[in-house]
């Protein structure tokens, strides 16, 4: 049944792309998949001649607003004395720091994705075999970050995890931690997406009837048909943690700086490499959004 | 291999196959949502002298109290131009005559990026020597003469207007476009002009979602801090702002006065996140 | 004076001719079904009296004023649409009050209109359920209630019982007859369901690539469809094809040339010798003679061989192989067990049941509504 991806994901914080198909759950959450247009039910017709106007009105200001400030990255970032210079762009990605920076984004990144999205996978698998309902439970996480925004649970953490036994501020291991609880509406949303197309519990009982194992049967069966959801959830959990400023600032601070800290950190002293950096979040955001697309729009066979 | 093991334990206990296969996410969320939830809301009660509410009290001071709602009035004002906005776009673009797939992407960038890199783009083209601003100025109008700054209230609303606007656009856009051509066509046929149709019909329809959509947004715009913090630092009188620097802050350290005021962000919050709730429901029911 | 007119209307989108030519005249109080398959142009017809679609030719006259201009809003017709038409947002009453609302009624008129309709409509107790608590067929007699309310001119219907189930599309066709022809309302159905056509309309249009193809009462249609479109859309027709001789017809049922062709009697009709036509005969015409019976005189005798039979309900409807075609042949279900598959059975079947159709190659432009063909009242 094809669904229509819309989900806004909010979060000022850099949230992942959430798609919200309201008549389908209760709530927002995760992944945006934008359908292609063409796709879109030509629905309502204000069978009005005088609407292309409001159109372009409307459609004209956003694109306006939402490019503006972005000339203002790029004119900042390429300012010289007279016209422009590139100076600043090679410094910045000559800073080793960038990279050290960078990879520590990336690295809690990976680590992210691969605790997420390997536990959404497992337990909704479980879910829609055995426990069917846990679904709608599931479903309320995807409200999560509205109810419970960075600050909020950063502010938890910090208290939980500052005690021994359980000393883990400023580790890494609490970020990814937290990053793992605080992405898993996204992956969930994600996931569930193609779980739902693949029919999971006729696949798993003929694979059984067949005699395969489970595990067999989980990777064999539905690993391909939820594949492209699994790559979905991986691209929402990666743009989000690239872009996630609050959680890194309560739990690590300066002891595991992560991308965007830096990039904050970094205007004080070099706003121009700052804002070549706050170029690059952009266009990277851009990508991650082109790929769901495509990434979504094969054509699932179930 | 299951053959083999489901004449053993599984089969006598069946729940304790599902039991292990839900564990590994229950003890990820207790120990990183429940746990620590548990611990602010606990933690709001302990102050230096031991159990009491004095951190609450202290919220509702002058200095606080301002915060709230001054951060209240904020998320209001997003939420409602944001949300008007998104609306009319969501309707212009579902129902007008040009369709564009490339909108919808960059909609959805937009949404989805904010915090630090928006918050300098900002500075960047309405700052005091943004490109916006130069612009203005040589056409005589200096905003900053008349006292605007971009690292005022002003400013923060703009700033989140960049991602709440298309947020509510693709928030609205599914509730639009399952507006049925057959409402519009059976108000015409029943004699309603289209001032009629939008006052009787199209806006009653579409107020559940916007609403819903709109109650989102608040939500959004109120916990929101990194955008604001890479903004103005201290400056900025809003919630999130004052705990964080209640944690993070060398002179302020007060953890238990943070956790009040996070308690009552959450209650906010969560009355938000019932409405959308709620609207979400009448929503579904129209909308099939 | 017709009640409304269709004059020379035509619906082209960009260079498709969605509907092309079509003149029909309703008369007051009569109920008319626009019949076709999807895309024949029956809804664009209906939309374009609606007021919804602007006809790109020819104009529309209601009560001989005309129409075509006018804005839907100010038509003063009802319209029931396939589904889910309902506001969702008001109560069944106030669906139905709604159109008398733009006319601003009093208040406690309104509410006894309503209640006379919701009465109408046999839901008496239901106005204050939202559409989304009420069941396909029971918003379909809100959304005909709410069109009637207005006391309109005329009553518009695009495929209402489409999305129905079967026992309640029944109950309710007969339902919209009975209220039609209690309330003596001029009436415009659009369906693509034959049988809901021919059991509750005056008079049935038959449409096919946005032009009439036929037109008359459903007796009429079903038993002297005038085209082969006609012939095959309604109802299940036998269609064998032949060249007309000597006032008969040469069917040739034997691919070999060795056997002689077979010849059918059929209803006189004017045509040189020569033209290849087409003989329709409905499989209930077509009785089955035991093995010793005489055929009747001036009966048509085939023999053939069962090739398949299906089970259809009340009848168990036979396809007898006869040379190179295949003939349907209805039996009633009580008396159908004693033909089997592969059985060797003698059809026979009288002329007054065969039409024949000249299989016209130039394309039917301006034809009149009559059909060509001499009366073919019983002979």
């Amino acid at each position: 049944m094809r669904r229509s991806f819309f989900e806004p994901v909010p979060a000022p914080n850099a949230l992942p792309f959430q798609a919200i198909d309201f008549t389908q759950t209760t709530i927002p959450n995760a992944m945006t998949v934008v359908a292609p247009i063409d796709q879109i039910p030509k629905s309502q017709a204000a069978p009005n001649s005088r609407l292309w106007i409001w159109q372009a009105v409307l459609l004209l200001g956003l694109v306006l607003y939402l490019l503006v400030p972005i000339v203002g990255l790029l004119r900042f970032s390429t300012r010289a004395a007279n016209g422009i210079t590139f100076k600043y762009y090679l410094a910045a990605f000559s800073d080793p720091s960038f990279y050290t920076f960078l990879g520590n984004s990336l690295i809690a990144g990976l680590w992210t994705i691969a605790i997420t999205l390997t536990l959404t996978t497992f337990t909704l698998y479980w879910a829609y075999l055995k426990a069917r309902w846990l679904l709608p439970f599931l479903e309320f996480l995807s409200l999560l970050p509205f109810v419970v925004p960075a600050v909020t649970l950063g502010l938890g953490l910090i208290q939980v995890f500052s005690t021994p036994p359980l000393m883990l501020t400023g580790t890494p291991y609490l970020l990814i931690g937290a990053y793992t609880v605080v992405t898993l509406p996204f992956a969930y949303r994600a996931i569930e997406n193609s779980l739902q197309g693949a029919n999971v519990k006729t696949l798993t009982e003929a694979a059984e009837n067949l005699g395969s194992g489970w595990g067999r049967t989980f990777i064999e069966v539905i690993l391909p048909c939820v594949w492209s959801g699994v790559i979905s959830g991986g691209l929402l959990v990666l743009s989000y943690v690239l872009g996630e400023f609050t959680l890194a600032l309560f739990l690590v601070g300066s002891s595991f700086q992560t991308f965007p800290l830096y990039i904050q950190q970094l205007y004080s002293y070099q706003p121009q490499y700052s804002t070549v950096m706050s170029l690059l979040s952009f266009i990277s955001t851009w990508l991650v959004a082109w790929l769901l697309v495509v990434v979504t729009r094969r054509p699932n066979q179930a | 291999m299951t053959s083999i093991q489901s004449r053993s334990l599984w089969i006598r206990y069946p729940w304790l196959a599902t039991a292990l296969g839900l564990a590994p996410m229950a003890i990820g969320l207790i120990g990183f949502l429940i746990l620590p939830i548990l611990i602010m809301v606990v933690g709001s009660f302990k102050t230096e002298q031991g159990w009491s509410i004095a951190n609450y009290l202290n919220t509702m001071q002058a200095e606080y109290f301002k915060s709230f709602v001054n951060t209240l009035v904020i998320s209001l004002v997003t939420a409602l131009v944001g949300g008007v906005l998104g609306t009319l776009t969501a309707i212009v673009l579902a129902w007008g005559p040009f369709k564009s797939s490339s909108l919808l992407t960059l909609a959805s960038v937009a949404a989805n990026w904010g915090g630090v890199p928006l918050a300098f783009a900002m500075i960047t083209t309405i700052g005091n020597s943004g490109w916006l601003t130069e612009i203005l100025r040589m056409v005589g109008l200096d905003p900053y003469r008349q006292g605007f700054t971009v690292y005022g209230n002003i400013g923060l609303i703009l700033t989140y207007l960049y991602f709440q606007w298309p947020l509510m656009l693709l928030l609205m856009l599914p509730a639009v476009q399952r507006f049925r051509l057959a409402w519009r066509e059976a108000a015409e046929s029943l004699g309603a002009t289209r001032s009629q149709f939008w006052q009787w019909v199209g806006i009653p329809i579409l107020l559940p979602p916007m609403i819903g959509g709109m109650a989102l947004l608040f939500a959004n715009a109120f916990g929101a801090q990194a955008t604001a913090f890479a903004l103005a630092g201290g400056a900025l009188n809003l919630i999130t702002i004052k705990i964080t620097f209640l944690i993070k802050g060398q002179t302020d350290f007060n953890p238990g006065l943070a956790n009040a005021l996070s308690v009552e962000m959450t209650i906010v919050l969560a009355i938000a996140v019932t409405i959308y709730l709620i609207t979400n429901k009448r929503t579904r029911e129209w909308m099939q | 004076m017709s009640y409304l007119q269709l004059n020379h209307i035509s619906k082209a989108y960009g260079s498709s001719m969605a509907v092309q030519d079509v003149n029909l005249q309703i008369q007051s109080g009569e109920f008319i079904s626009l019949l076709g398959p999807s895309g024949c142009g029956k809804t664009t017809i209906l939309r374009m009296v609606a007021g919804f679609e602007r006809p790109t030719g020819g104009m529309i006259a209601l009560e001989g004023r005309d129409i075509t201009h006018i804005s839907a809003n100010r038509r003063d017709m009802g319209m029931v649409f396939q589904s889910y038409s309902l506001f969702p947002h008001m109560t069944a009453s106030q669906n139905i009050a709604f159109g008398l609302r733009v006319k601003r009624m009093a208040r406690s008129q309104q509410r006894l209109r309503v209640h006379e309709m919701l009465d109408l409509v046999g839901l008496a107790d239901k106005g204050d359920r939202y559409p989304h608590q009420l069941s396909g067929g029971q918003q379909q007699r809100v959304a005909l209630a709410r069109a009637l309310a207005i006391a309109p001119r005329m009553l518009l219907l695009d495929e209402p019982l489409s999305a129905l189930d079967a026992k309640v599309r029944l109950q309710l066709r007969n339902e919209i007859r009975r209220i039609q022809q209690q309330l003596g309302i001029t009436t415009l159905f659009v369906t693509h369901d034959q049988e809901e056509a021919l059991s509750i309309s005056d008079r049935v249009v038959v449409m096919s690539q946005g032009r009439i193809e036929q037109e008359g009462v459903p007796e009429e249609i079903y038993l002297a469809p005038s085209t082969p479109f006609t012939a095959s859309f309604i109802g299940a027709m036998n269609q064998i094809p032949g060249v007309w001789e000597q006032e008969q017809v040469r069917v040739s049922t034997h691919p070999d040339t060795n056997i002689p062709n077979e010849f059918l009697q059929t209803q006189p009709i004017d045509l040189a010798n020569g033209t290849a036509v087409i003989v329709l005969v409905r499989p209930e015409s077509i009785s089955i003679l035991s093995p010793e019976a005489a055929a009747p005189p001036d009966s048509n005798v085939l023999s053939g061989l069962i090739a398949s039979r299906v089970f259809l309900g009340s009848i168990v409807r036979l396809s007898v192989l006869i040379g190179d075609f295949y003939l349907k042949v209805d039996v009633p279900t009580d008396q159908a067990e004693q033909f089997q598959s592969g059985q060797v059975v003698r059809l026979c079947f009288m002329p007054e049941q065969c039409r024949v159709l000249t299989l016209d190659p130039t394309p039917k432009v301006d034809r009149p509504i009559e059909s060509k063909q001499p009366t073919y009242t019983d002979s």
